[in-house]
Formats: C-alpha cells, sequence, structure tokens
C-alpha cells in the first residue's frame, strides 16, 4: 500500500466477521472506501449488508477483525463517540422522532455539533437542503414515508460528517420520490461528502454510484465499478433477475 | 375517540360522586367546630388495609361505649361526640388524622393506633400540641409518656404469666420462634428473661421474615431440640401457615404458647380445626370468657353488631378506654388534658368491666388487670386454664426507675436499653 | 449553558404555571394552621412525583425506586440530625441526606446503565432495591441496629427527628410550608426551562429512541446517570422535608407500594408534563386527605378506582388531556391555527 493510498481510504474494514451465536453473519469481510467515493453495497436478502453497517457504526461489536477510520482504528470505540468523529447514517426504518416536530427532530440531531446560538440557523440550512422547507412545522407522524426519510438524511447531515452511511434511502418510495433523493445523493456527494450506501433497486444504484461492492451469505462476492458489476453473470445469478 | 372522551368524561363523573358521597355520608362526623357542649372523642383506627381484621373490632368498641355513656347521661352532662377518622393501615394517614384531629377539631382525646409503628408516628404530635391519647392495644411496652395512657396488655401481662403457666405445667425446656422486627424481638427478649426466672432452658430461638410461609426446616431444627414448650410470636397472613405444617409434622403433645393469636385476630374461627390445638394463649379478654360482666357485654354488642365474627381482646381495650377516660373526666370536673392526666395519675381511675377490673398505674400510664390463660382445644373451643388477678405493669417503675407523676422522658424503652 | 431564546407562548399549561405558583404563594393566608401545615406535607409528596416525571416522563427511565431514595433521605437526615444533637446543625442533617440519595442513585444507574440494562429491567431492578432495602430496615429492631446512640428502630421507625432550624430559628408550620414551596417551585421551574434546552432535547431524544440518540452522538448511558443521580436527589428531599415534618420516618415510607403509588400518579396526571404531574398527586392527596377524614371505609377502594378509570381512559394522562383539550377548544374559539397546522410560531 503506497502512502498516497492511504491518505485517500476513508473508511477501512480488515478480516472483519461477525457470529450470533452460531450463525456466521459475517466473514472476513475487506472494505476500503476512498475519500469521495459513491459506493453502493448490494447483495441478497439476508446476505450482511445491515449487519456491515451496524458494525461500522459500533452498533454491534466486532467478533474479529479491525476497523479503521480516518486512519485510526476505531474497532472498540463506542458508538456515540463514532458519531462524533464524523460519521453518520440513516437507517433503513427511519429513525426520526415521531412525536415531535419537524424542527425538533432536527434540533436533537444538531444538539451535539452546533452551539445553542447557531442553533437555529442550522435548523433552517438543513431543512432547506432537503428541500423540506414549504411544509411548515408539522409533527413527524404526518409526514409522507418519503419525506420522514428526507428528514432523517438531514438530521444525519447535521454533524456535518465525513462519510454518510444510507441504509436502503429509496426505500418505498414511488419514482418522483426515488428521484430526488438519486439527485440529493449526487449533490452531496458532489459537495465532497463521501457516501456508502445499501440498495437493492439496482436502477438507483447504476443512477448514482461509481462503485460497487456484492455482498454473499456474508462474504464479499465481487467488487468492481457500476458498469463491471451489472455485466457480471455470476452476480447476476445469484440476484436472480434484479439486475 | 369521541365515544372514548365520553366515557372518560362520565367515569370521571361517577368517580367524583362517589367521591362527595363518601364524604357527606356515613354518619361517622359531624362538621368539627368548637363546640363545648359536647365532648369530642376522636378515634383513630384501621378499618381498611392490612390491621382491618382487628381494626374494625376496636371502632366497634368504641362505638359502643360512647353510645351506652350518651344514653345514660353522656360525660359531665355533656354528650360525647365521636370523630373516626379511617387510618388505612398507613402511618402517613394516621399523622394527617392525629394533626387535623388536634388542630382542626381540637378534640378533648384520642382514641386509637394499632401498630406501634403507628402509635409511634403520632405520639410526637400528640406531645408537641399537649393532647391526649389513649393507646388501647397489645404493645411491646415501654412508652413513657406524659400524653400517653396504654390500657392494652404488655409484656408484663402476657408473657410472665404465659411462661411461668408453661413451665410449671409442662417442662423448662422452651423453643422461641418469632417474627422478624420490633415487636417478635423484643417479645422473645421477653420470654427468654421469663424462661429464666421460672428455671426454664432456651433450647433453640428462630426470627422468622414477615413473608415468610414455609417452615420445614424451623419445623426440623425445633423437632431437633426437642422442647417441652414451643413459644410462637408469629405475626400475618403468610407467617399463619405455620400451624397447619405444624399440625402435620410437629410434635405431637408439645403445646404452642402464644400472646398474639386468638385473642386478636380470633384465628380459632377462622381457620379449620384442628389446626390450632394445644395453643395455650395468656389474653386481657376474649369472647369465650364466661362472667356475668362478659357475657352482658357481649349481649349489648351484638345487640349493636349483630354481625361481629369476634369480639377480641383489642376491642375490650378500646371499650374500656373509653370509660377509663370517662371515669377520669368525671374525677377532674373538667377535660382540660392537664387536670385529666392528674386524674389519670392518681391511681384511682378505674373501670369494673367485661374483663374484669382495671385499673390506670399512676406512675407507668399502664393498666393494672386480669389476665386469663386459655387453652385451644382440638375443636377450637376454648378452656380457661388459670386467672392471674391485678397484674401490675411494673417494668417501667421498678426496672427503669420512671414514675410519670415527677418526670416524663417522653421515650420508648426496651429490655434492651 | 446558554437557553435558546424562551418563546412564552399564551398556551393554558403557562397560564396555570403561573396561578399555580401565586396560589402556593398566598395558601398560607387563606387557610388554618393545620391545613398550612398539611399542604406541606402534600408538597413532598409532589417533589417526590417531580422526581419520576424528570426521569421517567422527561428521559424514560421507569424507576420503582424513587421511595427508595426518599427513604434514604429521611433516615439519614433523622439519624444525623438526632446524632448531631444541634438544631443549628439540621441543615447540614438536610444537605447530607441529599448527598446520600444521590450518591447511592448514582451507584445504582452506574452499574445499570452502563452494564447496558434498560426499560422493563431498570423497573425490576429498581423494585428489587426498594423491597431489599425496606425489608433490611424493618427487621432492624435490635439494639445492634444503632449508629451511634440512634437506633434504627426496624418496623418502628425513627421518632422525634427535629424539624428544621436556621441557625436559632424554629421552622414552624407556616415558616416550613413556605421552605417547602419554595423548594417544590424551585424544582418545578427548573424543569420546566429545562423542557425548552438544548440538554432538555437530549433527555426528549433518549426518551423516544435510545438507540437511535446513540448514532447522533450523545453518550446515552453517561447521560442516563446523571439524570437518575438527580431525579434520586430530588426524592431524597422530598424524603429529608418528609422526616422534618413529621419527625418520624419509618419503612414503611420507602417500601414497594410507597414506591409504585407515586409512578402511578405521575402517570395519571401526565408524566412527560411536570405541571400535570404536580397537579395531579397534589389533588390526589387533597382528595385523600378528605375521603380520610370523612371518615369513610371506602376510601381505599374509591381511590383505586379513580386511578384505574384515569389509566384506563385517559393513558396519557388525565391533566395533560385536559390541558389539549382547553387549547385546542381555545383555539377553535379564537380561529388560530397552531404552528403544527401550518400557522405561524406564536
Amino acid at each position: 500500500m503506497s502512502s498516497e493510498t492511504n491518505e485517500k481510504v476513508l473508511l477501512e474494514l480488515i478480516k472483519v466477521s461477525k457470529q450470533f451465536g452460531g450463525i456466521q453473519a459475517v466473514e472476513d469481510f475487506d472494505l476500503k472506501i476512498q475519500k469521495g467515493d459513491l459506493h453502493c453495497l448490494i447483495g441478497p436478502n439476508g446476505a450482511g449488508k445491515t449487519t456491515v453497517f451496524k458494525l461500522i457504526t459500533g452498533q454491534y461489536p466486532v467478533s474479529s477483525g479491525r476497523i479503521k477510520f480516518k486512519g485510526k482504528d476505531i474497532t472498540s470505540m463506542s458508538a456515540s463517540k463514532r458519531a462524533r468523529i464524523g460519521m453518520s447514517i440513516k437507517m433503513q426504518v427511519p429513525g426520526v422522532f415521531e412525536e415531535l416536530t419537524l424542527r425538533e427532530n432536527i434540533r436533537i440531531a444538531a444538539g451535539n455539533y452546533t452551539n445553542a446560538a447557531d442553533l437555529d440557523a442550522e435548523t433552517e440550512r438543513l431543512i432547506k437542503l432537503v428541500k423540506l422547507d414549504t411544509i411548515g412545522n408539522p409533527p413527524v407522524r404526518n409526514m409522507s414515508h418519503g419525506q420522514q426519510q428526507w428528514l432523517e438524511i438531514a438530521m444525519a447531515l447535521s454533524s456535518n460528517p465525513e462519510i454518510l452511511l444510507l441504509d436502503e434511502p429509496a426505500a418505498g418510495m414511488g419514482p418522483e420520490e426515488t428521484a430526488f433523493t438519486a439527485d440529493l445523493v449526487n449533490e452531496l456527494n458532489a459537495q465532497g461528502l463521501t457516501i456508502l450506501f445499501i440498495e437493492h433497486d439496482m436502477d438507483f444504484v447504476k443512477q448514482i454510484a461509481r462503485n460497487v461492492t456484492v455482498l454473499h451469505y456474508g462474504k464479499k462476492f465481487a467488487e468492481g465499478t457500476v458498469e463491471e458489476i451489472s455485466n457480471n453473470p455470476a452476480v447476476k445469478q445469484i440476484y436472480l433477475g434484479n439486475v | 375517540m369521541r365515544w372514548k372522551k365520553l366515557m372518560a368524561a362520565s367515569a370521571m363523573l361517577i368517580a367524583a360522586a362517589l367521591t362527595f358521597t363518601a364524604c357527606g355520608s356515613t354518619g361517622a362526623n359531624e362538621s368539627g367546630s368548637s363546640d363545648s357542649d359536647t365532648i369530642k372523642i376522636a378515634v383513630l383506627e384501621d378499618t381498611s388495609g392490612d390491621n382491618s381484621l382487628v381494626g374494625v373490632q376496636k371502632y366497634h368498641g368504641a362505638q359502643l361505649a360512647i353510645e351506652e355513656i350518651n344514653e345514660s347521661g353522656g360525660i359531665l352532662g355533656k354528650q360525647v361526640e365521636m370523630i373516626f377518622s379511617d387510618c388505612q393501615s398507613n402511618n402517613n394517614v394516621y399523622q394527617e388524622m392525629a394533626n387535623k384531629v388536634i388542630l382542626e377539631d381540637q378534640v378533648d382525646v384520642i382514641m386509637g393506633c394499632y401498630t406501634s409503628a403507628s402509635r409511634e408516628a403520632i405520639r410526637p404530635i400528640v406531645e408537641e400540641n399537649n393532647a391526649l391519647l389513649f393507646y388501647n392495644n397489645q404493645y411491646e411496652g415501654g412508652v413513657a409518656s406524659h400524653n400517653v395512657f396504654c390500657t392494652g396488655a404488655v409484656p408484663e401481662h402476657q408473657i410472665t404469666t404465659l411462661m411461668e403457666g408453661m413451665i410449671k405445667e409442662y417442662g423448662p425446656k422452651v423453643y422461641i420462634i418469632a417474627a422478624d422486627y420490633n415487636f417478635g424481638q423484643i417479645s422473645a427478649m421477653w420470654v427468654e428473661q421469663e424462661i429464666q426466672n421460672n428455671g426454664g432452658e432456651l433450647v433453640g430461638e428462630e426470627f422468622i421474615p414477615l413473608e415468610v410461609s414455609q417452615f420445614s426446616s424451623t419445623i426440623a431444627n425445633i423437632q431437633a431440640a426437642q422442647p417441652d414448650v414451643l413459644v410462637t410470636l408469629l405475626v400475618g397472613t403468610a407467617q399463619s401457615s405455620f400451624y397447619e405444617q405444624w399440625g402435620t409434622s410437629g410434635i405431637e403433645g408439645c403445646p404452642m404458647a402464644s400472646t398474639v393469636n386468638i385473642a386478636q385476630g380470633y384465628e380459632h374461627l377462622r381457620f379449620n380445626p384442628p389446626a390450632l390445638e394445644n395453643m395455650y394463649v395468656t389474653a386481657t379478654y376474649v369472647e369465650e370468657l364466661d362472667t356475668p360482666a362478659s357475657n352482658d357485654f357481649k349481649d349489648r354488642w351484638h345487640a349493636m353488631f349483630p354481625d361481629e365474627p369476634y369480639i377480641g381482646m383489642e376491642a375490650e381495650a378500646e371499650y374500656t378506654g373509653v370509660y377509663l377516660y370517662k371515669a377520669a373526666v368525671e374525677k377532674a370536673g373538667t377535660t382540660d388534658v392537664e387536670a385529666v392526666i392528674d386524674a389519670l395519675e392518681s391511681g384511682e381511675i378505674s373501670f369494673d368491666g367485661p374483663a374484669g377490673t382495671v385499673t390506670i398505674d399512676g406512675a407507668t400510664h399502664h393498666a393494672i388487670r386480669n389476665v386469663y390463660l386459655f387453652k385451644c382445644n382440638a375443636d377450637h373451643s376454648l378452656t380457661l386454664e388459670e386467672t392471674w388477678e391485678a397484674v401490675k405493669p411494673d417494668w417501667l417503675s421498678s426496672v427503669m426507675g420512671i414514675d410519670l407523676r415527677v418526670e416524663a422522658p417522653n421515650e420508648q424503652y426496651t429490655p434492651l436499653d | 449553558m446558554r437557553k435558546t431564546k424562551m418563546q412564552f407562548s399564551l398556551g393554558s399549561e403557562n397560564i396555570i404555571t403561573v396561578l399555580l405558583l401565586v396560589a402556593g404563594a398566598i395558601l398560607p393566608f387563606f387557610l388554618s394552621t393545620y391545613r398550612v401545615s398539611i399542604f406541606s406535607y402534600f408538597f413532598t409528596s409532589a417533589i417526590l412525583g417531580l422526581s419520576i416525571s424528570f426521569i421517567w416522563g422527561y428521559t424514560g427511565i421507569f424507576s420503582f425506586g424513587q421511595a427508595a431514595f426518599f427513604g434514604i433521605g429521611g433516615y439519614t437526615y433523622g439519624i444525623l440530625s438526632k446524632l448531631f444533637d444541634n438544631n443549628a446543625l439540621t441543615p447540614v442533617a438536610l444537605v447530607a441526606g441529599v448527598a446520600l440519595a444521590a450518591a447511592v442513585a448514582a451507584i445504582l444507574a452506574w452499574f445499570m446503565f452502563y452494564g447496558g440494562i434498560n426499560d422493563v429491567f431498570v423497573g425490576l431492578i429498581t423494585m428489587c432495591f426498594t423491597i431489599a432495602l425496606s425489608t433490611f430496615l424493618g427487621q432492624t429492631a435490635g439494639s445492634e441496629w444503632k449508629i451511634g446512640d440512634v437506633s434504627l428502630g426496624g418496623f418502628n421507625g425513627i421518632t422525634k427527628i427535629p424539624t428544621l432550624y436556621f441557625g436559632s430559628y424554629k421552622c414552624d408550620k407556616v415558616t416550613f410550608y413556605y421552605v417547602t414551596f419554595l423548594i417544590l417551585a424551585a424544582i418545578y421551574i427548573a424543569l420546566l426551562l429545562l423542557k425548552k434546552t438544548k440538554a432538555g432535547y437530549s433527555l426528549l431524544a433518549i426518551r423516544e429512541n435510545r438507540t437511535r440518540s446513540e448514532l447522533f452522538g450523545y453518550n446515552v448511558p453517561k447521560i442516563q446517570v446523571i439524570v437518575f443521580t438527580i431525579g434520586g436527589a430530588i426524592a431524597g428531599i422530598a424524603g429529608v422535608l418528609y422526616a422534618a415534618w413529621g419527625n418520624y420516618i419509618t419503612p414503611s415510607n420507602l417500601d414497594l407500594s410507597a414506591s409504585t403509588l407515586v409512578v402511578v400518579l405521575v402517570a395519571a396526571g401526565g408524566r412527560k408534563n411536570p405541571t400535570a404531574a404536580l397537579i395531579f398527586t397534589i389533588a390526589y392527596s387533597i382528595i385523600a386527605n378528605t375521603l380520610s377524614s370523612s371518615g369513610s371505609q371506602y376510601a381505599l377502594v374509591i381511590l383505586g378506582l379513580i386511578l384505574i378509570l384515569v389509566i384506563l381512559f385517559v393513558p396519557n394522562g388525565i391533566i395533560t388531556a385536559a390541558f389539549d383539550g382547553i387549547d385546542s377548544a381555545w383555539r377553535k374559539f379564537t380561529g388560530k391555527k397552531t404552528e403544527s397546522e401550518g400557522g405561524e410560531t406564536a
């Protein structure tokens, strides 16, 4: 490994494994995410994608292997600490606070990263970023599913992260909403944000990803650019026509 | 959603209605105004909650006494007004109610309290306001207070007599099992003392937490020690399962000796025979006491309370307490607290009631009264075995050197002090 | 901590807050000494209720242990004030009582929350703690259970606990009322102000979704320990004030039914809202006192019935529901739209 490559590697998983009791969910998984990448993690259901995300954020401890972020070993770092050093995630199930309003949600997310004086301005900035500034300040449970997803992206961005993990950002969205989400993700990446996301929908993946890693039964199955992977016959086979 | 709100609203209305009805009803109280045409007696007992089994009896005892007194002209020509509060077997409620009856209703005397904890909860309030409390209940003894008079049984009444009777009849080896809290621990200390005084021998002792209801290991220990007498000082529902277990696997022919059962919670009527067979109890009164005074009392009681399950020793103590107060007020010529206390301390205040003659001992503020040893038979009938007359509650005076006529420390003492 | 700009919206709740504080301040002028004294006692219950509102209503920690900290505060005050035998030192005993309650809470919290225990299990562990403590204290009747020459007293508890003195000035009935009222008011207002601050929002986040909050950078176990400790301190204050008021403390003040009752009262009033918890706790105390004074044997039954009905039909709290009802009726009346309906913020 050249030093030049090292500087550009933002997130690295080295032979990471995870067992739950007798079940091997992830096995010997290597992953290198370069700074500025728009990287997608795909694979059939149960392949272990969400587990990998939870290992990266620290929700699960690894069974073996190491995780490095910005060159530093974070394998035993707590989840809240990882969140504070530039790692952000939007979960598959919207982790928004449903009983609270739109602005209260952002305020909570931004609370650890913005001081009280700037909080109001920062809240408005984030709302504008995901284009939710026209709907007033409703309780989140009254917002549509798509709006909740964008809200959560806004919340994930409140820490000004260096890497954003998105678990199925377009899940449950119609074609218009999906397109909007794709634009949003591209825009964020263009501004310099490294993005790693999980997706099922290959159309969506083709719209935005640059590099793809395929996961199968907890192991890396294939890796490459979007073009390489979409034309890979073995990948097509395990996906049984989803590609 | 609207239906739900409607239901909620009507539920609230019902609850409110119940509350107001309860407040206004039962006829137990009129509003407390400082009326000098009546004599006000506050009754603070537990007619709900854990202690209600005995609390209801005591409440009825006060009611009967007051009704009889009013019918025969009252005290000093004035009618007696009772202000009753159900203290729900809750010490906090005792405190609230004591404050209320002393400060707001300005009663002339309080008859009340069941557990020692409840008495100790209100004793400071009574003393601070120089009020008067009659504690008409069996307890572990030792209260030396200017403002408190105890008419119930204390260890001098029950334990000295019990151990004397049992060791004489059955033999010197004694095993004690007691509930693991104040009353059990202090009573056990007294039993140990009396074992020594009667030339007996303590062959075993166990303190049992109040929630315990399985006694197999305890019974095994008792079997191993082979006592002549088993002293049982068990309290509460859980511990009451002991008797059946003892009946099945205990030592046949070995009697149980107690100061707590039968006379208060009438276990001999509530448990199936022969669970309490061979149990001896020293009591200051039981319903089965067959004297003209006792039988007459029972008739009058059942006339007023036809459904009363049992008339126990605390019921009699409360009844007697009211009459003793009447006698003291008549001697003092006034309800002024200091004058009444002086009268009570004169040693001349007595009442001839269902339990025999009961006299207030001036130096200790406790009662000189008869003690009866009863045996519970296989069919749960009671047989009177022995009577001690005019037993003196003299531990405070002869052992602790206290004379409340001279100086009142306002403390509770135990043999550990 | 710098607060965000306070927006005093004229909601029904804020009006009520002001009314309550004014009412509390002038109450002694309208009531007999007895009633003033009884209200001091009610206020100690209310403070205990606020401790639950804080840890459960704000932060989602369901604890059956608050009465235990109440008891620790009360017992510590009782033992120390009798040991010192010096009225001028009673405030020291007060502080010690609060400090010990907080310390025990901190230790328990450290084990629980850093051990990853949450939700139902916190309820179970605090319940066990309460039972263990009250059982232990209940069997301390023997002479070996003494601290200095102050007996723990078993079920009879500790009696003749001196009331609070400032120097040689005895905090008698009315003075004690104001001491209790001021402490209650301070805690109450602090809780209300806390809601709109960043710290308040972090508690909210933890209540609503613990895992997600962690991923927003909140050190959840640390915050839970801090909150639980403060909750223990508040309950401890209530216990100290109670012991100084009644001059008496027993194990029954910190047993399971004491712990459970206060949780039920706060739930019935509205746990997320300190005003609701406050109003309902005091209202319940007044009703209970009135029922007991009336001599009715059905007091316990009626009180139980009221609580069951409230929890069944208005599970978010009856006082909270009342506030919402008044607010929406007022809005309908004035035709204003709320923020959430797209209207302007006040």
